[in-house]
C-alpha cells in the first residue's frame, strides 16, 4: 500500500510541477488586442492611447472573447496621450 | 478496505495536483497574479499579504494531504478554501460585482465563471469524501487501538 501511496502522490506533484512551467506565460501580452476599463466595462483602447506614469493597471487583455480581463501594461490610461501636440502658432512677424 | 485507501490516495493526489499547480502557477507569474490581486474587488491594502497567503496556504494543503497524520486536516483546509473559492464564483456568476478579472494561475484562467463553478464543487465534493472516508479510517484505527488496550488490562 505504502508503494501505491508513494507512486500516486509523487505522480501527482511531478505533473503538477510539469504542467505549472509548461503553461507559464512566455508571451508578450501587449501584441494582443488591448482594451482599458472606464469604471464600468472594458473597452478597446484608442489608436493613440498611452499609458501615462502610475501604479495601476492601464491595459487589459483577453483570452477567451472578453469574459475575463487581465491586467497587462501598467500606468495610467490617456486616450490621446500618443496624439501629436499641437505646434503654438508662428509669431507675427515684427520686421521692418 | 483496500478500495477505499486506494480511492484516499487518489482524491489526495487530485488536490496536491490542483494546489501544487495553482501556487507554482501564482508564483511562476507573480508580477501578473500581484495586479490581478489589485483588480479585485477588495481593498488593495490587501493585496501585498493576500499574493503571499492565498499560495502559501495552498503549498501548505498540498504538504498536509501528504502525510497521513496531517491529511484529515488537510481535507477540512482544501474543503474551506474550495468553499469559500465556490462561493466567490457564485457571486461573480449572480453579477454581484460590477467586474471581476480572473485571478486564477494557469491554464485554468482560460476557464469561464460557469466552468469555474463546476471545477470547484468537483473539488468541494472530492474533498467531502475524503474528509468522510479519512474520519472513518481515522475513528477505525482509534476503536482498534483502545481494544487492544482493554484486551492487554
Amino acid at each position: 500500500m505504502k508503494k501505491i501511496k508513494v507512486t500516486i502522490l509523487s505522480l501527482a506533484v511531478v505533473f503538477s510541477v510539469c504542467a505549472a512551467f509548461a503553461t507559464k506565460p512566455h508571451w508578450d501580452c501587449s501584441t494582443l488586442p488591448q482594451y482599458w476599463f472606464n469604471g464600468t466595462g472594458y473597452l478597446p483602447v484608442s489608436q493613440f492611447y498611452a499609458c501615462m506614469q502610475g501604479s495601476t493597471t492601464c491595459t487589459y487583455y483577453t483570452l477567451n472573447g472578453g469574459i475575463t480581463y487581465s491586467p497587462c501594461t501598467v500606468g495610467s490610461y490617456n486616450n490621446c496621450g500618443g496624439c501629436a501636440v499641437e505646434l503654438p502658432a508662428p509669431k507675427a512677424n515684427t520686421s521692418h | 478496505m483496500f478500495k477505499r485507501q486506494v480511492l484516499l490516495e487518489c482524491i489526495s493526489a487530485l488536490l496536491i495536483l490542483l494546489f501544487v499547480y495553482a501556487s507554482l502557477s501564482k508564483f511562476l507569474d507573480f508580477r501578473t497574479f500581484y495586479k490581478e490581486m489589485d483588480n479585485q474587488p477588495l481593498p488593495n491594502s490587501w493585496t501585498p499579504v493576500l499574493v503571499w497567503v492565498i499560495p502559501c496556504t495552498e503549498v501548505a494543503i498540498s504538504v498536509s494531504l501528504i502525510f497521513e497524520r496531517t491529511r484529515l486536516l488537510g481535507f477540512y483546509s482544501s474543503l474551506a478554501v474550495m468553499g469559500l473559492f465556490t462561493i466567490y464564483t457564485g457571486i461573480v456568476l449572480a453579477h454581484f460585482f460590477p467586474y471581476v478579472p480572473c485571478s486564477c494561475g494557469g491554464v485554468i484562467k482560460r476557464l469561464t465563471w460557469t466552468q469555474h463553478l463546476f471545477l470547484n464543487l468537483f473539488f468541494v465534493g472530492i474533498s467531502i469524501v475524503g474528509v468522510v472516508i479519512q474520519s472513518r479510517k481515522r475513528f477505525n484505527q482509534i476503536s482498534v487501538n483502545s481494544k487492544n488496550k482493554n484486551s492487554f488490562v
